[in-house]
């Protein structure tokens, strides 16, 4: 099987559940469930196939979609991009067994809650397995979209609604940032995947568009990964159910950034323009790594703790590989470093699945769960897990997390000695302070939910639908997943070997510093750790750490002041959209038409000044003898009298009628010169507007006395001008020169103009452009209208003799019709046509819509006029 | 709405010549003028008349579902041209054409993928005008 398949098949397959699982009849949940399950087990089993048959160095699946426009279902499972899906799907299997123990047997949050999460998945899983740039764009948008879904979830709550809109701004801003980076990066290079420009990223020149590519799909990495000072929508998007916030913020979603920064790095760190890679990372990662953890430790909520040591987080992997750029050896420190990733994958999940239970069942205020352990069998489970994952984020002897840090100030170690340059010294106390918070946060949730209980609270606060407390297995699976994710982070700290033997192969640090340099590739793991600056910072932060939990400074609640960011500057925005659009919707149309004709007019008159000799008076003679043109000039005066017509007559509907009047005279024009598909057109056109025309008249109000002679001299004079207008550029544009074609013709010699391309190509194709790859190997064909479309045949026609001439191409076919306008709509310019069928039904909808409301509005008398400002 | 007897009776001997003319036009428009567009057109202005002549109720017996799905049918066929194109490995949009042997004589006929897209265009067109001035129609009634 081409490895394009089991990529397709990875990528798709929880998307194509979550469809399924719509068609489950309403209540059966144990079905859903399942359905919903077999999404991600699809994508493990198809990429552990890939795995078994092709292994992991990176093997391509590549499918041509939309070449012309770069767009080509390009996959590249190398062990970043692996590693990544794997955990997606994997986590992503636990989250919906967690979802259906949360949201009980609620069958239509279920019916809603499964497909919007696989939508996500598939987002997710395409967007790291991705080589092409615009196919990873693509998804990435997808997941902004569905995470805004999920976020909002409670569609009803405006305060979540909110939140999710803020969310969906911000990545959505950084997701147009992207695009421009990865545009603007494969304009200038040349490529379109990350492997081909991972090639030839040592030969591209220093060029400032390089420095603002980078730039660009840095500011869509950071925003996504909630760095500061635009991290505070990760918080806000705690709005959402705890499935939402376990899946999207510790796994998966907020990684993406730092996916991209880890996929982008030895591309940019490489390329000679980038000097400033840890300028940009190295502090905006570290001041998020210190900010998130400081508030982290001044929330109440469990999910806001989790959020903010969330963020800073994010703030480390960022910084982390910012430090990439300081090699040891010529080695670079650190490669994927997927360890990182994770690690705090493996504790934040378990971390957000638990705060959801325990919300669950008492509520997510630390303040309220003072002695919650002693509450009952499930609150000691519950506390249990919950406090392993919480060790583990303090980066306690004994788990990955701590072979993780360990790994982090080495590198900052590193980065002292390789710079020498002080500045690092202030990482090293951000990185020590972190610590400090981190454990800190663990120590006082400890000690609360161990502490002695002084009073019980039974109410819960995490749901906002009440319902009854199930009973049978499913409850348990509020914490199992949880459970069996920490369990790796020990399993990992305990028995470095089988970490070794699992991610070795995705996390190629073999040689690439130097603990325990005699064992090659083991990670420092709690007892290989030996006396250094690293320990030295991780002892620092951890005794630091239990003195400032147990201390009582910090216990408040403090405000983020970056929450008013969103709404000052939505704010702003719908203050100054507000000020333009009473300045330009004045609800008059006379108004609309003259800013048109305006704008029209300036236009032209600023082209004329700066290329005015495009717009030339044509030299040639266009006046052809006088009895040819004849039944023209009689048509010609027809137009012009109808014309002049309008402006006098009064009634609306007579105004119609002279408007259909001139149309047909146009349309005789058509005919008379030889353009019968124009006139076809024309007159169906004119039919159908006639029609319409009237229908809408009807509909408008009563027409009040119109305003004769105010500002009619203006008036007329715009008119004019526009006229004026109209008729130079239909003059230049029939005469003038056009630019050239970089169309061959079939001997060789370069086709003038578009125009000839069409003629000559319309029925059977005789130029040759661009050939599809495919097409030599099907032994047919071959013509490209445009750049996009090509015409393929199966060659058992007339013109197959014609084609034996040619000698590089076995057959030429057209578009295979004489009717050259048609071919060129539906043929040449086929996405054209797409498009613009499209816009037409949107269109349709529109009106009925607009329809609708109106209707509405009068049934139950809603002013809709005076409600407007 | 202008209903008179003498638009009634040359509409029932309109509509069918319209119809057939419409189908025609779309499909003689790949060689000679003509095509979806205008087929489109054609076929909503037979309709739109039969409204107006008969009113909404006989036009809903003409064609009994809602322009809507005229509308998604068009787009749903125009976009299947493309995507089939996929099919047989081929980039999105690639078209293809050849002929078919008519029985008897030497004729043959010609067909080519984009009439389907064409179809699409027509039907969309149609779907548009018709359910627009139906609406509107429906305001005025």
């Amino acid at each position: 099987m081409n490895p394009i398949g089991y990529f397709l098949v990875g990528a798709l397959a929880p998307a194509l559940c979550g469809l399924v699982t719509l068609l489950v009849p309403r209540l059966w949940v144990l079905p859903r469930v399942l359905v919903s399950l077999l999404g991600p087990i699809v994508t493990l089993t198809a990429l552990g196939m890939l795995m078994s048959g092709h292994g992991v160095a990176g093997t391509r699946g590549h499918w041509p979609w939309m070449s012309a426009l770069k767009l080509d279902l390009t996959f590249n499972a190398d062990p970043l991009g692996l590693f990544f899906a794997l955990l997606v799907a994997g986590v992503g299997m636990l989250i919906v067994l967690y979802a259906r123990a949360y949201f009980g047997p609620d069958a239509s949050s279920l019916r809603r809650f499964y497909p919007t999460l696989l939508l996500f998945m598939t987002a997710m899983i395409g967007l790291v397995l991705s080589d092409n740039f615009l196919l990873m764009l693509l998804f990435w948008e997808m997941t902004s979209i569905s995470s805004f879904l999920l976020i909002g979830w409670e569609r009803d709550d405006p305060v979540a609604v909110k939140k999710a809109m803020q969310a969906f701004i911000i990545t959505g801003a950084g997701g147009l940032c992207l695009m421009a980076g990865l545009i603007l990066l494969g304009v200038t290079s040349g490529v379109w995947s990350f492997s081909e420009l991972m090639a030839i990223r040592q030969s591209l020149e220093g060029s400032p568009q390089l420095t603002a590519a980078f730039l660009l799909v840095f500011a869509g990495a950071a925003a996504k990964s909630a760095q500061w000072p635009l991290h505070f929508w990760l918080p806000g998007a705690m709005a959402a159910p705890t499935p939402v916030s376990a899946y999207l913020h510790s796994a998966t979603m907020v990684k993406a950034g730092v996916y991209l920064v880890g996929r982008t790095w030895p591309i940019f760190c490489a390329m000679p323009t980038v000097i400033y890679w840890p300028a940009v990372l190295i502090p905006l990662g570290a001041i998020t790594m210190v900010y998130g953890a400081f508030i982290a430790l001044q929330r109440h909520d469990l999910k806001q703790i989790f959020a903010y040591t969330t963020v800073s987080q994010l703030g480390l992997l960022m910084t982390m590989y910012g430090l990439a750029a300081y090699t040891w050896h010529d080695h670079p420190v650190l490669y994927w470093d997927v360890t990182q990733i994770l690690n705090h994958a493996l504790y934040k999940a378990p971390l957000f699945i638990l705060a959801g239970a325990i919300g669950h069942i008492a509520s997510r205020d630390i303040t309220h769960l003072r002695g919650f352990f002693y509450q009952g069998r499930t609150q000691a489970i519950m506390t249990i897990v919950i406090l392993l994952a919480a060790y583990a984020l303090a980066a306690g002897p004994l788990t990955l997390s701590f072979s993780a840090k360990e790994f982090f100030f080495y590198q900052i170690a590193n980065a002292i000695k390789a710079s020498g340059s002080n500045m690092f010294w202030m990482l090293a106390a951000a990185g020590v302070l972190t610590g400090m918070f981190n454990v800190a946060i663990f120590i006082r949730l400890a000690t609360t939910l161990l502490g002695k209980a002084d009073h019980a609270h039974g109410h819960h606060d995490d749901h906002h639908h009440h319902h009854e407390h199930e009973h049978g297995l499913w409850p348990a699976f509020l914490w199992i997943p949880g459970l069996i994710i920490v369990a790796f982070q020990y399993i990992s700290g305990l028995v470095p070997f089988a970490y070794d033997k699992l991610f070795l192969s995705v996390e190629r640090t073999a040689g690439n510093y130097d603990f325990k340099t005699h064992l090659g590739n083991i990670l420092p793991m709690t007892w290989d750790a030996h006396l250094g600056l690293p320990l030295y910072m991780s002892l620092t932060g951890m005794v630091l750490g239990v003195a400032l939990g147990l201390s009582p400074l910090l216990r408040g609640v403090r405000k983020d002041p970056h929450d008013s960011l969103y709404p000052g500057f939505y704010l702003m925005a719908t203050k100054g959209g507000g000020y333009v659009f009473r300045l330009l919707q004045t609800g008059h149309l006379t108004t609309y038409i003259a800013l048109t004709s305006v704008t029209i007019v300036g236009l032209f008159c600023w082209a004329i000044a700066r290329h005015g000799d495009a717009f030339a008076w044509p030299t040639e003679k266009l006046i052809e003898p006088f009895d040819q043109l004849l039944v023209g000039y009689m048509l010609t005066a027809m137009v012009c009298i109808s014309a002049l017509l309008m402006p006098m007559v009064r009634m609306r509907a007579s105004r119609v009628l002279v408007l259909g009047a001139c149309g047909f005279s146009v349309t005789g024009v058509y005919y008379f010169y030889q353009a019968p598909d124009l006139a076809l057109t024309q007159i169906s056109i004119e039919i159908v507007s006639l029609v319409l025309f009237l229908l809408v008249l009807s509909l408008l109000p009563v027409e009040k006395k119109p305003l004769p002679g105010r500002n009619a001299v203006g008036r007329a004079v715009l008119a004019v001008l526009v006229g004026g207008v109209m008729f130079w550029l239909t003059l230049s544009s029939s005469t003038g020169d056009r630019p050239v074609m970089p169309y061959k013709a079939a001997d060789g010699s370069a086709i003038q103009h578009l125009g000839h391309y069409f003629l000559r190509n319309s029925y059977h194709g005789v130029d040759s452009l661009n050939v599809h790859p495919r097409e030599a190997q099907l032994d047919s064909l071959v013509d490209r209208g445009a750049e996009h479309r090509i015409s393929y045949g199966s060659g058992s026609d007339d013109h197959h003799a014609e084609a034996q001439h040619d000698g590089h191409m076995t057959l030429h076919k057209g578009g295979g019709g004489n009717n050259v306008v048609n071919v060129i709509l539906v043929d040449f310019r086929g996405f054209d046509t797409m498009g613009e069928i499209t816009v037409l039904g949107l269109a349709a909808m529109g009106v009925w819509t607009l329809l609708r409301r109106r209707r509405e509005g009068e049934e139950e008398t809603i002013p809709t006029q005076e409600a407007r400002p | 709405m202008m209903s008179t007897v003498i638009l009634r009776t040359s509409v029932r001997l309109l509509i069918p010549l319209s119809l057939v003319f419409s189908v025609f036009i779309y499909f003689k428009g790949h060689q000679t003028p003509g095509g979806g567009f205008v087929g489109g057109l054609m076929l909503a202005a037979a309709i739109v008349i039969q409204r107006m002549s008969d009113g909404g109720a006989s036009m809903r017996k003409l064609m009994p579902f809602s322009p809507r799905l005229l509308i998604a049918a068009g787009l749903l066929l125009a976009l299947g041209t493309g995507i089939g194109a996929i099919g047989f490995g081929l980039p999105f949009f690639t078209s293809n054409h050849g002929y078919i042997p008519l029985p008897g004589g030497g004729g043959k006929f010609e067909w080519a993928t984009v009439m389907i897209f064409d179809l699409g265009v027509m039907l969309t067109v149609a779907g548009v005008v018709v359910g627009i001035i139906d609406a509107l129609s429906q305001e005025l009634e």
